[in-house]
């Protein structure tokens, strides 16, 4: 049976950029909703959220 | 230029500035300050693509941001050839033409200009005297200041958060970073500008910040 890579790797959401070429230059356009970036926005949670954690479980000063 | 409106034009602010290291806490100040205010701010170094021509990638975001941020403050030669750094005027520049030339939908542009004081540019850049210049002085507090007051009187639609408001989320924000980069095993040198970007705009999301 043929296995089909998973739909949803983040490499596969990400869309590409249209390139249009006028003489020697190359033009990209990125589609709305580029991200980019070099972290997974699920990483970047979890990073978000063990902050706060850490902040609220901090003994507060008197 | 096309007569079709970006998408997210209306949302987007170009920052054209330094990026060197001296002037760091100034340009993540004011991208937080762009975020926190419902923003999205675009920069040449949001892509590292070089087989896209430098000068092409300027254009596009000029194209794509009905808002600038122009900072002219770099007027200091460089330490290594003894020559001044001419890229935020030009860009500057191309902010102003397509204003100008641009059609009706760039004829909406909006420009905040800074230096580190108010009138010193007359010095060095005569052609735009008579242009409200703002001056940060080098501090981030003051970057944010200007540019929420900027970005409230670009926007009749919501009220923004005042400055001091801006400034105490900022350090808030900036407490939990070491622990946002730890979680994240990256260092604070390391981060490039879409990750500081994200970060600030994933930290908003949650109600507890």
């Amino acid at each position: 049976m043929l296995v089909m890579p998973a739909k949803t790797s983040a490499k596969r959401r990400l869309p590409k950029p249209k390139i249009f070429h006028f003489g020697d230059l190359e033009y990209k356009w990125y589609p709305p909703g580029y991200r980019g970036g070099s972290i997974p926005t699920s990483e970047l949670k979890k990073a978000v959220r063990a902050a706060l954690s850490e902040r609220n479980s901090a003994p507060k000063k008197a | 230029m096309s007569a079709r409106t970006p998408p997210d034009y209306g949302r987007n602010v170009f920052i054209n500035c330094p990026f060197d290291d001296d002037y760091l806490p100034v340009f993540r100040a004011i991208t937080f300050t762009v975020t926190l205010c419902g923003f999205q701010a675009r920069c040449a170094l949001e892509v590292q693509d070089a087989g896209e021509v430098r000068l092409l990638k300027i254009l596009r975001l000029v194209r794509e941001s009905r808002l600038g941020i122009h900072d002219i403050s770099r007027t200091e030669l460089d330490r290594e050839n003894c020559l001044p750094r001419f890229n935020m005027p030009f860009e500057l520049g191309i902010c102003v033409g397509a204003t100008h030339f641009g059609g009706r939908i760039h004829a909406q542009k909006r420009t905040l200009i800074l230096d580190v004081e108010r009138y010193r540019y007359q010095k060095f850049l005569s052609d735009i005297a008579g242009q409200d210049i703002k001056s940060h002085r080098n501090d981030p507090r003051m970057a944010i200041s200007v540019t929420r007051d900027w970005l409230n009187e670009c926007q009749p639609f919501k009220a923004l958060p005042g400055g001091r408001d801006v400034s105490r989320q900022y350090d808030r924000f900036c407490k939990d970073l070491p622990a946002m980069l730890k979680s994240i095993r990256l260092h604070e040198s390391a981060i490039s500008f879409l990750d500081w970007r994200r970060l600030v705009e994933q930290w908003l999301k949650e109600p507890e910040a």
